[in-house]
């Protein structure tokens, strides 16, 4: 494998532990060696046959829908009733924000 | 005079209908037998027979009414946990349940619980589970095949009459297949999958798991047709599926065409399936089929293409599962609560957003989805990303234009669903490539979005269950449901539910 375990994992945002990574590494060695047969396949015009005939995508009106809203933090492991509560970004307090902007 | 669990959905729907039986009736048969059975198959995540009697009890109208019914447990419910066979979603409550839930409970369908699963759906044989695998009430020393290993075993037992799963490489067919029962991967888009836990989302589709063919078609037709909440929900007619399979009883087969194709008698095909589908074959010539030989060169890199592309989806989809806005999060109790015993997390608590990130995911997900993030990652990354997925999805269009081209000249293909019968419950378990290449024959008609269903035809010398695969054209499942109840009706006549048995030995 061209990649190392523990630089992908960085990539994914997983914590994997060193026997984890030991083990993934020959699995994921063998794997990808056996995928590399992809290499071999001619695919000469694949999307030009596969997309023959193929219906016209069906577009929804743009219409607002009521969303889940409050209901959703009743879900979340932190929240201070109105924001997701995360560690901060900047500085050491526990810090607002939604996770996907932090 | 069958027992209670005895009954087929068909039969038990005819004898509520005449008002011979009462759902309430139907249900405590199918709770008298999971008392029975479920310790030994371990098929359910959550039962609550309590609800059921309630909703036994205000019978319904509908194609299902009275139906017991079992669903996997990566179909959103709002009854109680959708675990997904994780221990990230251990304690997770969807705020809205799937489309499918809707219709069946429309249908009149009593819902018996959620059913056991690969985590995430990630797997061929229901070991991934972070609750430990089920069993095959054939042989408890085997697998049920996955992903919905614990649909195929409740129905193989007669703990539910029906269940749905979800098929993304093969998780309802090879299931069912190990289980000796009817497993139906409708075509992509026939059935919403609004409230599916995405694992792969141009692969997903849900469908029925069911003792007879009848009854799939019964419960098929219940959950198809479009729905405006999933993007990929196909807007195009649906047939009567009942009638299709009651067609296949009546009347022959003449006129119609099925193709074996000759790559899949090769090595790895185990003889005793392989001499399953030559005879299933002969059987649909003397009902006047015409069956002749097929090419499908491209099929030997389903596998492949599948775990390429499938992982790179999985790898996006999962991203989801951060530890902030639902399911476990590093350094806080509250879904570890609810994890199997003996397991707890190990991190120490994040002391930044991105240990949060990393933590939560590093002890949320168990060895698998680990393995296919990390290779998903991979084939998506800058300076691989062309060489794997974007080849792997070239090959996608060849494996799809070359079923198409195949299923103009024949009606169905028939093959094996799997190279073997169920393996022993730890056999493939260190090494996942050989478990990934039991998908050879599944995976392709999920690259290529088209329907296919396994159908039981008898069993190999030690008593184990073989899959005989049925895949046809684009949105024609009637034909498969016609051709599968023709060969059910003649010469593989549906299970009767098994009381778990010890080992076999092969």
């Amino acid at each position: 494998m061209e990649l190392s375990v523990d630089q992908v994992a960085r990539l994914a945002c997983l914590t994997l532990t060193p026997a984890e990574q030991r083990e993934m590494s020959a699995q994921l060695e063998r794997i990808v060696a056996y995928v590399q047969q992809l290499r071999e396949a001619d695919v000469a015009n694949s999307f030009d046959e596969a997309l023959r005939g193929a219906p016209e995508p069906e577009w929804r009106a743009d219409e607002a829908v009521q969303s889940e809203g409050a209901r959703l933090l009743e879900h979340a492991p932190h929240t201070d009733g109105r924001f997701f509560l995360v560690p901060a970004v900047f500085g050491a307090a526990e810090s607002r924000g939604d996770g996907d902007r932090a | 005079m069958p027992e209670l669990h005895e009954l087929t959905a068909v039969e038990a729907r005819a004898a509520i209908a005449r008002a011979e039986l009462a759902p309430a009736e139907l249900l405590a048969g199918a709770r008298a037998r999971h008392d029975l059975v479920e310790p030994h198959i371990r098929a359910y995540r959550r039962v609550d027979f309590e609800r059921a009697a309630a909703a036994a009890g205000r019978p319904r109208a509908g194609a299902l009414a009275g139906l017991c019914l079992a669903i996997k447990d990566n179909i959103a419910d709002v009854d109680g946990p959708t675990t997904c066979g994780s221990k990230i979603l251990a304690n997770y409550r969807s705020p809205y349940e799937a489309a499918v839930v809707s219709r069946v409970k429309a249908a009149g369908a009593v819902i018996t619980g959620k059913t056991n699963l690969d985590e995430f759906a990630m797997g061929s044989s229901t070991e991934n589970s972070a609750w430990g695998p089920s069993r095959n009430p054939f042989s408890l020393a085997h697998v049920t095949g996955g992903s919905s290993g614990g649909s195929a075993s409740a129905v193989a037992a007669g703990s539910a009459q029906l269940a749905l799963g979800s098929d993304t490489g093969g998780s309802i067919r090879q299931p069912a297949a190990c289980c000796g029962v009817v497993g139906l991967k409708p075509t992509y888009g026939r059935v919403s999958r609004y409230g599916l836990v995405a694992f792969a989302s141009s692969l997903d589709q849900i469908g029925p798991l069911a003792r007879s063919v009848a009854d799939a078609a019964l419960l098929f037709g219940a959950i198809a047709g479009h729905d405006p909440r999933d993007a990929t929900s196909a807007r195009v007619e649906l047939a009567d599926y009942s009638a299709a399979a009651a067609r296949g009883v009546r009347e022959r087969l003449d006129g119609v065409r099925i193709g074996l194709p000759r790559e899949y008698f090769g090595a790895g095909l185990d003889a005793s399936v392989g001499d399953r589908v030559t005879e299933a074959a002969q059987h649909l010539e003397r009902l006047g089929a015409t069956v002749r030989e097929v090419s499908l060169p491209m099929s030997r890199h389903a596998v492949a293409a599948y775990y390429v592309i499938a992982t790179a989806e999985a790898s996006s989809n999962l991203a989801r599962f951060d530890g902030v806005r639902y399911g476990h999060r590093a350094g806080s109790a509250g879904a570890a609560a609810a994890w199997p015993p003996g397991s707890a997390p190990t991190g120490a608590p994040p002391s930044s957003l991105a240990e949060l990130f990393a933590g939560s995911r590093g002890e949320g997900f168990g060895p698998e989805v680990k393995r296919r993030i990390i290779l998903g990652t991979f084939v998506l990354s800058a300076g691989y990303y062309d060489a794997y997925y974007g080849q792997a999805q070239r090959v996608r269009a060849k494996i799809r234009a070359e079923l198409e081209a195949v299923l103009q000249t024949v009606d169905l293909v028939l093959g094996p669903t799997m190279p073997t019968t169920a393996f022993r419950i730890g056999e493939k378990t260190a090494d996942p490539l050989s478990m990934y290449l039991g998908d050879i024959y599944t995976t392709g008609a999920n690259l290529a979005g088209i329907p296919a269903l396994s159908l039981p035809g008898g069993t190999d010398r030690a008593g184990l269950p073989i899959g005989l695969q049925l895949m046809g054209r684009h949105f024609d499942e009637a034909t498969i449901l016609r051709v599968a109840a023709a060969l059910e009706a003649h010469a593989y006549p549906p299970l009767t539910p098994v009381f778990p048995r010890a080992e076999v030995v092969a």
